[in-house]
């Protein structure tokens, strides 16, 4: 009987053994990757997922604008840093270099991209109707957005890929991988901003298509080309905005200048020009924590020194940060009005946009001028003549929305000439735009030799 | 018996106790003479005088033999009256044996005490083996540390056995918080983008190696690795690299930790309760040269004088959160219960375990706003095993092992953390609390691990040279993390909450099998095998905030709620065969192939090979050697092992979003790479091992050269073309290598007093040779992985450096200057003895990974009963940031800085010299000045053991031991920071390391008392 069991328990043994290895070992499938959650590239080649692709456009511009939004308030004075960011301590003295310059660059490409190839992909997409789609509109509208955010923030523009000899963009413009100038994203932007007017006419979406005439203004504004910068703006209402999209719906969607200043305390007002002025100026609202009754966790930066005066632009996770707004449209009517040297037209324009903010008018003291700058956290504070005025007026109607590093560039401004608020520039001339990236240098050699480090 | 004979009961019985147990007991009965008697005894560990289980007991002249039983005790039946030898063998202990005159009709007495040794060649390993293996065949290096050589340490944790304690292992503490889990390496780094961490097996089971969740508010994590009970520990296995790890195939480069549990043995079930009651604490925290008894404000948070900064210092005013006894530390309380019973039949046995334990940390936490007491830092766990085996038939035994452990994990807010305690209470004055930081503590962070392994081991021997082994086991881990700012917290008003509920799972299906036979005088052992692991995790995340008011909460408690998932499943698989030659049990030749597939891999790369090859060759085996000398094996190994790229490394894939306020959109994920395949590390070692004078010094070498080829690299793609992110690619190359030696004496070793001292010292030197034509990776807070560069005339003269340990210093102009992986790049003074501001300029300062560990150990028994032991270990030759010391800095509230505060609040800034200026001027300091050598040597434990007469206890006890132990107790080191080991981040996975206001690590205390019944 032993000899018997001894046997039955050996059979049963390699019976196990067999079938054990036999399970695993002749199924292919068994090395297949199971992780829901992704979508692979071919699966989004149907109408049905076309507003999935503009949407993530949508996604993809609001998630990095938050970003350069933030940063070039740091690098432009328009805020003091107070936190403890090891890259604040170079920012507010001026200093950007290629490193710096990477998820920045990374974030404008791939909002860039995104539309830019989706515009291929959705063209390409079986049963989509493309010409005169209200998301052909939209996807036409945050391409040029992103050039115009490209031309206006970085030194030098690089397009490689998707646009080919045999297969040119919409403004017949090849990629070739080079450096170019920053003019080139503005000239980029244009006929897709064009597309954008177009199909959101004839889709009847006209808030993307006053957008995008107001992007036309701001990409005409940045090549120096007055006289259609004022014929775009002219096409643009006071009271327009269009908003990057930001919500409390997800992290990603979160407004990161809510989450520096109300979720942390990364950046303040304090000797600022926005904090000079007061926080009683509806465009630059602000608390200042270091009274007790503000009810802010603590009445210092999270450097523990420097006094929070907290933003209130943007007071909750959801506040949209605006892209094309009809105010700044008056004020690019003003600078062509001074750049004509019609200083009554200049502040009638600048008037009429403080009267939309329920501000009182200003007087000029007669003059057009020149930017002077000051220590009103760059500005002088008391000069009234024309320039100074639009310097200031500027810089606090669009306070916060990554558009003052490209005024202080386009101006030449003083302030960029070592400059600082509260901490001194240890430059002789702060950075003004962001170079091309250390990580493009090192994948492209046609740039390779561009990028720097200081 | 011969002594071969003696050395393969030693082999199979390693491998197969309860078969060898069938056989031996009780069937000595030759011969069946009328003029026998017995010999009896029981046999110890010289060391602490512990019974020893399953020791081999034999009289070779009669070819006869038995096991020790489960209480160390021994009986040799019907031995013919005379004298005899009777030796005494076990594994990790030096042979014994004693002249016994036996009597006819009369039982003689003789008890043995085994020395525990750290090299012996006939010793069985299994871990990199086909199967089981004895040392003197295999010729790779192995660290095999016995429960022999850890018991009486004040050990918690896997962790705490291995450090110092195994040669060429790194055992990083990271923090002080009770339950963070350490950073453990072996060899050093080899992989860029991948962790540097071991496999982890647990009786042949392979379980999770990595740390679970990462808490970013406690920036700590628990690792599954620690919820082993050391107390069911009987052995660990280690092997350290490719060359020893082929067998494990694609994911093994980082070496292999195998843990072997006790097992029973037959005879009445012995019983053992231990009993540990201590405490930890901290002491003065901040750094060395820090007088002040605030101690940054921890140590005295009720602080209102002004200490000994010269004129007076308001930087640690007294806190009004501050708890009622002045300071943020205390005392942690530690308890700890541990129950096992060991025993069996001649077919069946049988270990098994239960233990539960407390430990509290080191913060007073104080009290809330309404006057209850917050949560203790610290940890409450339980753990359950059972393992069995019976022999179904004579030539199979089955193994069943099963464990199961519940830990409870309260943390405080730490590290790299606006709302961390230490970050807080440090910047006295200039924090986010308005020096309230009792505040911080209101926020609750805790997380729940359970864990269960299980697995079946069958061997199977069918006849005397073929056998087969089958593991198979199941490792599952539930980590429950739960983070929550209560309603009305000061930070974040309408409070929010966090959990995140993660399963993992890994399957292991390992079959290995093994013939044997004679070629031609040859020794030939062809071995072959295959491996199945699935891989498979689950998460949900979920995150809700702006309660409406206070009370307990649940995530749907908040207004606004947020999920996540992952969900993913990988398998890796493969099979080897392998041939092992020897000629005379002398020489081995063993050549092997491992064939991997894997769930990663790209879909055009098909299968990868991994070859190895060793040799050994006991030289003081031959007639030549001189016989009086010991025994020294020399020893050489070659083998490949690899790392497999992450889940969907290999497809191009977009990701799921929501934009314009909560639409679904889409956004490029994965670039995608078909050809991915796993990175490759080659590695080759030689070495010896041995001993001399008497077996009293054990000695090993091992020279080692790992090279890294098709390194996985994430390349950043083109950021012009519009994908930005970054692919892995197997574009890059980086080697390490370094030297590994111990040395173990017995200085002394008489009845009377036993003394061991151990000596350990390992390199390991990694350096990136090829990046695929990137030139850097910022892995984050300056940590770089740097691609070679040409030495330049200005870093050959050091005219940009200041000669302070920049990685290329004496280049020659035109070669090439390599760094390590990775290494601190920072801007550094370059002007520092000039009255002048400082200029910088970016200097590559050395590795953030020790480049070299040093151990010391000792043991000194005196009459067999009192027992003390000691361990110190070293590291250095890398560099850390201590972001502490740079942001204290920044707010003038850095000790070391103080008479630079009070010049430059005296106006006397243009007196100083730039150096002065560059660590403690506030608005020019810089991080890369605060990044120093961390070199230390700490004295890890100490221990001192008594083992209670016999005579003063009850019949009903066995053995009673007492131990005092203390951990962590010195610390030497020039590093000017918090701790030269502390890391922000725990253990997680990153290459990176910095110190940023994170808790130290502590110093334990412990009295524990065992009682053997």
């Amino acid at each position: 009987m032993k000899t018997n069991r001894t046997s039955r328990t050996r059979a049963l043994f390699l019976g196990a053994l067999v079938a054990a290895f036999a399970s695993t070992g002749c199924d292919e499938s068994i090395f297949e990757v199971k992780n829901p959650g992704r979508i692979l590239d071919d699966d989004l080649n149907t109408s049905r997922g076309v507003g999935s692709l503009v949407t993530g456009m949508s996604a993809d511009f609001s998630a990095s604008y938050d970003d350069l939004s933030f940063t070039t308030a740091r690098l432009s004075d328009e805020v003091v840093g107070s936190g403890s960011y090891f890259s604040t301590g170079r920012y507010r003295r001026g200093l950007f270099d290629s490193e710096d310059s990477n998820g920045f660059w990374a974030g404008v490409q791939r909002a860039r991209w995104v539309a830019e190839a989706g515009l291929i992909r959705m063209r390409d997409i079986e049963g989509f109707q493309f010409d005169g789609n209200a998301e052909t509109a939209r996807a036409y509208l945050f391409a040029g957005l992103a050039n115009r955010w490209f031309g206006e923030n970085f030194c030098q523009t690089v397009f490689s890929e998707p646009y080919s000899d045999e297969s040119p963009g919409p403004g017949g413009e090849t990629d070739t991988g080079d450096a170019m100038e920053r003019d080139a994203a503005f000239r980029r932007a244009i006929p897709l901003l064009e597309a954008a007017v177009r199909n959101g006419n004839s889709s009847g979406q006209s808030d993307v298509a006053t957008a995008a005439q107001g992007g036309l203004a701001q990409v005409y504004l940045g090549l120096g080309d007055m006289q259609n910068a004022v014929a775009n703006a002219s096409k643009v209402p006071t009271d327009f905005v269009f908003a990057a999209a930001y919500s409390s719906n997800s992290g990603r969607e979160t407004s990161q200048i809510w989450n520096e200043t109300h979720g942390r305390h990364e950046i303040s007002a304090w000797m600022t020009l926005a904090g000079t002025v007061g926080a009683g100026d509806p465009r630059t609202p602000w608390t200042d924590c270091s009274d007790p009754s503000s009810g802010c966790p603590s009445g210092n930066g999270a450097d523990g020194q420097t006094i929070h005066y907290r933003q209130e632009k943007y007071p909750t996770r959801d506040d949209d940060i605006p892209l094309v707004k009809g105010t700044e449209m008056r004020l690019i009517e003003a600078e062509a009005a001074l750049m004509a040297g019609d200083l009554a037209t200049a502040m009638a324009k600048v008037n009429e946009m403080r009267a939309r903010h329920g501000l009182d008018p200003l007087e000029s003291d007669g003059t057009i001028g020149t930017i002077t700058g000051g220590d009103g956290g760059g500005a002088n504070m008391t000069s009234m003549s024309g320039w100074d005025i639009l310097d200031r007026e500027r810089h606090l109607t669009l306070w916060l929305e990554g558009r003052r590093l490209w005024d202080l560039h386009r101006w030449n401004h003083p302030h960029l000439d070592g400059g600082g608020v509260v901490y001194e520039a240890t430059v002789a001339r702060r950075a003004s735009c962001m170079p091309i990236a250390l990580d493009e240098c090192q994948v492209n050699e046609k740039v390779s030799s561009l990028c720097f480090s200081v | 018996m011969s002594p071969g004979s003696i050395c393969r009961v030693v082999g199979r019985t390693a491998l197969n106790p309860l078969l060898a147990a069938a056989v031996l007991i009780g069937t000595v009965h030759a011969p069946a003479a009328a003029q026998t008697g017995t010999v009896t005894g029981t046999v110890r560990s010289a060391t602490n005088g512990q019974p020893i289980p399953g020791a081999q007991v034999a009289i070779p002249e009669l070819n006869v033999g038995i096991l020790a039983n489960n209480v160390g005790r021994y009986l040799l039946n019907n031995v013919p009256a005379g004298t005899h030898t009777v030796e005494v063998q076990y594994i990790g202990y030096s042979a014994v044996s004693a002249e016994v005159t036996v009597t006819a009709g009369q039982a003689a007495v003789q008890d043995f005490d085994l020395r525990s040794e750290a090299i012996s060649l006939e010793g069985v390993v299994v871990t990199g083996t086909a199967g089981a293996a004895r040392r003197r065949e295999i010729g790779n290096s192995i660290s095999q540390l016995n429960e022999d050589a850890f018991q009486g340490a004040p050990v918690s944790n896997v962790a705490d056995i291995l450090q110092g304690r195994a040669l060429g292992t790194q055992v990083l503490n990271n923090g002080g918080q009770v339950g963070a889990g350490s950073t453990i390496k072996l060899r050093g780094n080899n992989s860029v983008s991948f962790s540097n961490s071991p496999l982890v097996y647990v009786d042949g089971v392979r379980i999770r190696e990595r740390g679970l969740v990462h808490s970013t508010e406690a920036n700590q994590q628990t690792n599954p690795f620690d919820d082993i009970n050391p107390a069911d520990i009987e052995r660990v296995e280690v092997i350290k690299g490719a060359a020893a790890t082929t067998l494990y195939g694609t994911e093994a480069a980082g070496g292999v930790i195998q843990i072997f549990t006790k097992r029973g043995v037959a005879g009445a079930p012995a019983w053992s309760l231990t009993v540990d009651q201590g405490l930890n604490t901290l002491g003065h925290i901040g750094p060395a040269a820090d007088v002040n008894p605030t101690g940054l404000g921890m140590n005295n948070c009720n602080f209102t004088g002004d200490g000994n900064f010269a004129g007076g210092d308001p930087q640690f005013p007294a806190d009004p959160s501050c708890p009622a006894s002045g300071t943020w530390l205390k005392d942690g309380y530690i308890q700890t219960y541990n129950l096992s019973v060991r025993g069996g039949a001649e077919r069946m046995n049988y270990f098994m375990s239960a233990r539960w334990g407390a430990e509290e940390g080191v913060f007073d936490t104080g009290i809330d706003a309404n006057g209850v007491a917050r949560p203790t830092q610290g940890q409450e766990s339980w753990n359950l095993r059972g393992n069995f085996s019976f022999a179904p038939a004579e030539d199979i035994d089955v193994r069943f092992n099963t464990f199961y452990s519940h830990r409870d994990v309260t943390w405080v807010p730490d590290g790299n953390n606006a709302e961390g305690l230490l970050l807080n209470v440090f910047r006295g004055g200039s924090d986010y609390t308005n020096d309230e930081d009792g505040k911080l503590l209101d926020m609750g962070v805790t997380n729940i691990n359970d864990h269960f392994t299980s697995g079946i081991n069958i061997i199977w021997n069918p006849t005397d040279n073929m056998n087969h082994r089958i593991n198979t086991g199941i490792d599952w881990v539930r980590h429950t993390y739960f983070e929550e700012r209560p309603w009305g917290y000061f930070y974040v008003q309408n409070g929010d909450r966090e959990t995140n509920e993660s399963t993992f799972r890994k399957l292991t299906l390992d079959y290995a099998g093994s013939w044997a036979q004679n070629l031609f005088g040859v020794a030939s052992q062809f071995s072959f095998g295959g491996q199945l692991y699935n891989d498979f995790v689950t998460g949900t995340l979920g995150f809700g905030r702006d309660f409406a008011g206070p009370g307990a909460k649940v995530l749907q408690s908040g207004a606004i709620t947020q999920a996540s998932e992952t969900n993913s499943t990988v398998t890796s698989g493969g099979f080897f065969v392998q041939e092992q030659l020897g000629l005379g049990d002398r020489m081995f030749l063993t050549l092997g192939v491992r064939v991997d597939g894997h769930s990663a891999f790209g879909r055009d790369f098909g299968l990868e090979t991994y070859p190895k090859a060793s040799f050994s060759y006991v030289v003081s085996d031959e007639d030549f050697f001189p016989a009086d000398f010991g025994t020294l094996k020399l020893r050489g190994a070659f083998g490949e092992s690899g790392k497999a790229p992450g889940l969907f490394d290999a497809t191009r894939t977009w990701a799921s979003v929501a934009g314009d306020n909560g639409r679904p959109g889409v956004t490029p994920d994965n670039l995608g790479n078909p050809d991915l395949g796993p990175e490759r590390t080659r590695e080759w070692e030689v070495g010896f091992e041995g001993t001399t004078l008497n077996d009293r010094i054990a000695f090993e070498y091992q020279y080692f050269d790992q090279n890294t080829f098709d390194a996985l690299i994430r390349v950043t793609q083109l950021p012009s073309g519009g994908f930005v992110g970054t692919q892995l690619e197997n574009v890059g190359q980086v080697t390490n290598s370094g030297h590994e030696a111990f040395i173990n004496a017995t200085l002394v070793a008489s009845n009377s007093i036993g003394w061991d001292l151990g000596l350990r010292l390992s390199t390991a030197r990694s350096r990136v040779v090829d990046l695929g034509g990137l030139e850097s990776i910022n892995l984050g807070w300056r940590n770089y992985v740097r691609a070679p560069v040409e030495c330049t005339t200005e870093m050959a003269n050091g005219a940009n450096f200041d000669g302070n340990g920049f990685v290329g210093m004496g280049c020659t102009p035109g070669e090439t200057v390599h760094f390590p992986l990775p290494a601190f790049c920072h801007d550094r003074v370059q002007n520092p003895d000039e009255v002048a501001a400082p200029r910088y300029a970016e200097q590559c300062l050395g590795p953030t990974t020790p480049t070299h560990t040093y151990g010391l150990s000792t043991t000194l028994t005196l009459g067999q009963r009192l027992t003390f032991d000691a361990v110190g270990e070293g590291m250095g030759g890398h560099w850390l940031s201590s972001g502490t010391a740079y942001q204290n800095t920044r707010r003038r509230v850095w000790p070391l800085c103080r008479s630079t505060f009070d010049a430059l609040a005296a106006g006397q800034r243009d007196q100083l010299t730039a150096r002065e200026r560059a660590l403690c001027d506030p608005s020019v300091v810089r991080y890369g000045m605060w990044t120093q050598p961390a070199d230390f040597f700490k004295l890890r434990s100490a221990s001192v053991s008594y083992r209670v007469p016999e005579t003063w206890l009850p019949n009903t006890i066995r053995a009673a031991t007492v131990r005092l132990q203390g951990r962590n107790l010195m610390t030497f080191t020039d590093f000017e920071g918090v701790d030269p080991e502390a890391f922000e981040d725990g253990s997680a996975e990153v290459l990176f390391r910095q110190e940023y206001y994170n808790l130290p690590p502590i110093r334990s205390f412990l009295l524990s008392v065992q009682v053997d019944f």
